[in-house]
């Protein structure tokens, strides 16, 4: 269950990261730089899935 | 004075005509072989042999192996095929095109044309008394570069056709088994014209730039309160953002 959840907040932080990386790419052109672009989507999708993970919902015990 | 002067003269003349003679004994102009370009350099795994392929010089291609006792010079000239064997007692070349077989060398020469019927008897008596061809196929036959070397497949034909001259059939058996193992080991491999993942970045900018596009061309002249149009337009463009991060993990390799 806890690997399941895992799993789905990984699939949300990339479907969030595909839509994010457009906007980012005419904002900040600097983006489109191989040697930086990749970084910086690895950087969003880190910052993604911590929020993801601390945001989630528990279960009240 | 004038008798010295001419006598000086003639001998300057002289020092000079002795001294070009001289220069171009010594370093003549320089052949067509020294133009001829290092291609490859293998090194055949059950020798150690290296086999040196060159191209341009006076040979279009040349192929050159050998040891201590010959060495082996295979050479495309236009539309004739050479092969010079080169032992330290003995020099043979055999030069095959379409119409002629020629063999010269310190043996001898000799020519065998389709127009003359019994002329390569002489050409196969010549190469069977050559000790050079016999080292030479002996040589060619511990070379081992594998199913998948040209050079090795121009070497091995060498050596078939060198055997079939002097009337041994092992060449064109041996020939027939390179060729299916050539087949069990040549298999299709997929390349790619990507030079590597910074190609993969470029590619997905670009889509991901025109996704941007796109979604900017669709919510245009779209009043506010037309949810529905505002809906399609992101939903359009949600699916192609996502195609396009999808491929480039995909073009990263991250599967």
């Amino acid at each position: 269950m806890r690997a399941a959840l895992v799993v789905v907040q990984i699939l949300i932080t990339l479907v969030i990261v595909a839509v994010t990386m457009p906007v980012v790419l005419v904002f900040v052109p600097a983006a489109q730089n191989p040697m930086v672009g990749p970084g910086l989507a690895l950087g969003l999708a880190i910052i993604v899935f911590a929020v993801l993970r601390l945001g989630w919902p528990r279960r009240a015990r | 004075m004038k008798v010295r002067t001419l006598v000086l003269t003639g001998a300057l003349y002289g020092c000079a005509l002795v001294t070009t003679t001289t220069t171009a004994v010594a370093s003549p102009v320089p052949s067509p072989v020294d133009d001829a370009r290092q291609v490859q350099l293998l090194k055949d795994p059950a020798t150690g042999l290296d086999v040196r392929v060159t191209v341009g010089g006076s040979a279009d291609v040349s192929i050159e192996v050998g040891d201590r006792t010959v060495r082996i010079e295979k050479q495309l000239i236009g539309r004739t095929a050479v092969t010079r064997l080169i032992t330290p007692t003995e020099s043979l070349t055999l030069a095959v095109d379409a119409r002629t077989m020629t063999v010269s060398g310190s043996l001898g020469h000799a020519q065998a044309s389709q127009d003359r019927r019994g002329s390569l008897a002489a050409v196969r008596h010549l190469l069977q008394q050559s000790e050079a061809v016999r080292q030479a196929i002996r040589l060619l036959g511990r070379l081992d570069l594998g199913p998948r070397s040209p050079a090795g497949h121009a070497l091995l034909s060498t050596r078939a056709m060198l055997l079939t001259e002097i009337g041994d059939p092992r060449g064109g058996e041996e020939l027939g088994r390179w060729i299916r193992s050539a087949q069990q080991a040549i298999a299709l491999t997929p390349v790619s014209l990507q030079t590597g993942p910074g190609d993969c970045w470029a590619t997905y900018t670009k889509e991901a730039l025109a996704t941007w596009a796109e979604l900017e061309d669709c919510l245009k002249g779209v009043k506010w309160y037309d949810v529905g149009a505002e809906f399609v337009c992101g939903a359009l463009y949600d699916l192609r953002a996502i195609g396009a991060f999808s491929w480039y993990l995909h073009c990263v390799a991250l599967r």
